[in-house]
């Protein structure tokens, strides 16, 4: 009887697989550090998935999610002015998000070089 | 700068569920242009904003235990409740509700229920189609009396009861370890304790109940029990820091309310199937049912808005700062 390789046993082990749009929204929390909330993110999302229109909308439920996930966590700063006396909720990537981006990162690595070698690409995904 | 337009914005804020408010009202309106800017802006976020809260705050084994209840009541019109239900859901209050509000809003309730009786004993044509003979509506009409205060008392007591618990104030890595440790074992206990009367309760139900509620009940206490015992319980604290502990604490704190809520309708479906099976029975019976019942689901609906709100209380303090 053939063995069945170790991997399949080790599941916990696993980072969370992501969706495109999962793997943008972490990217520009990533990015954007200790200045990662609403505005900051949706902006930094619009401009990592150019041409392509993003609603702000779509980055709450993503980061909701990802934050239900474990991925990220989030808390309210001091309310501002600017923002008639609200707070801010900023985020932060937590290890397994960060392991779940590195994971993205490597598999669309694997991607860009079998398409860089196939159509002739230059330069490094 | 300018804000948004006061009666717009007050719209926009009744529209986002309050557990997002402040931080989506926040960005709207740092990124207020124009009026019809923010209009646009708010209605291309707020529906994903409630489609999220609704999935967050989805509670499925309370929501299909609560659709299965109206169903014994109403039919196939309870399904028009799931949509409702999980809306309220995505509406969560961020807080506890007043408390001067709150009676104000059960002495609405009781009076009109009052009123209600009243107009009904009122109109003798009424009662007579019903059959209800005269000494019979005295005694509703003395019920109905008696409502408003009653539910007051309820909701007094609720009150009172979830105002003895103290809110988290600014926490170091140690007293957040001390606190998550302690609400860990008191879950645990609480858990087991649930745990082993909810089989004691499945045995119960075996006995006394004739089929087919017993075996639905039956199991359903069952796989609670097994559930409750088994992953009930929240994780320990993560290593990291205290930011990453107080999320997870939160996310515990949350987890273990939406337990909660389920429980309090589980323990109160025998109740309330008992009640509505009276339903069928004499119009006095029937109406004393009929009272019973909505006696008794006031009385969950305020335990779980207390309580509810507490707990998101504790959040909001826990996730703050």
């Amino acid at each position: 009887m053939t063995q069945a390789p170790d991997y399949i046993y080790h599941v916990d082990y696993m980072a969370e697989s992501l969706g495109q749009f999962e793997q943008i929204v972490l990217t520009a929390v990533l990015a954007l550090d200790d200045n990662a909330y609403g505005v900051t993110i949706h902006a930094k999302v619009e401009d990592l998935s150019r041409p392509r229109k993003v609603t702000r909308g779509a980055v709450y439920a993503t980061l909701d999610r990802m934050e239900d996930k474990g991925l990220i966590t989030s808390w309210l700063s001091e309310p501002t002015k600017e923002r008639g006396g609200r707070s801010r909720r900023h985020y932060r990537l937590e290890k397994s998000g960060q392991q779940a981006l590195r994971e993205s990162a490597r598999t669309a690595q694997r991607l860009f070089d079998v398409i860089a070698s196939n159509l002739g690409l230059k330069g490094r995904a | 700068m300018n804000g948004p337009p006061p009666r717009l914005e007050k719209i926009v804020l009744a529209l986002i569920p309050p557990l997002a408010r402040e931080a989506v009202a926040g960005d709207l309106c740092e990124t207020y242009r124009s009026p019809r800017q923010y209009g646009i802006e708010a209605l291309r976020t707020v529906p994903f904003v409630i489609a999220s809260q609704m999935r967050r705050n989805l509670n499925l084994p309370a929501l299909a235990l609560k659709v299965a209840l109206a169903w014994m009541l109403v039919g196939n019109a309870a399904l028009w409740l799931l949509p409702a239900l999980m809306l309220a859901d995505a509406y969560q209050p961020a807080a506890r509700p007043d408390a001067h509000h709150a009676i104000r809003q059960t002495m609405i309730l009781g009076l009109a229920a009052m009123i209600f009786v009243q107009a009904l004993s009122m109109n003798v044509s009424v009662m007579l189609r019903m059959g209800l003979s005269r000494p019979n509506w005295l005694a509703l009409y003395l019920f109905g009396m008696v409502v408003p205060a009653l539910l007051c008392l309820l909701r007094t007591g609720v009150i009172l009861h979830n105002d003895r618990h103290t809110l988290p104030g600014a926490m170091t890595q140690e007293t957040l370890a001390e606190i998550h440790g302690a609400f860990l074992r008191r879950a645990r206990w609480h858990n087991i304790l649930e745990g082993a009367a909810l089989v004691a309760a499945a045995a119960m139900a075996l006995l006394w109940l004739g089929a087919p509620a017993a075996a639905a009940l039956t199991t359903l206490y069952l796989l609670t029990a097994i559930y409750l015992l088994l992953r009930g319980t929240p994780r320990a604290l993560p290593g990291g820091d205290q930011r990453t502990g107080l999320a997870h604490y939160a996310h515990a704190l949350a987890r273990q309310r939406k337990l909660r809520h389920f429980l309090w309708w589980l323990w109160s479906a025998p109740l309330l199937m008992a009640l509505a099976a009276q339903l069928q029975a004499t119009p006095l019976v029937a109406a004393v049912s009929r009272a019973g019942l909505i006696l008794l689901c006031f009385l969950l609906a305020v335990i779980n808005r207390e309580h509810g709100g507490r707990v998101q209380e504790e959040i909001g303090a826990l996730t703050r700062g």
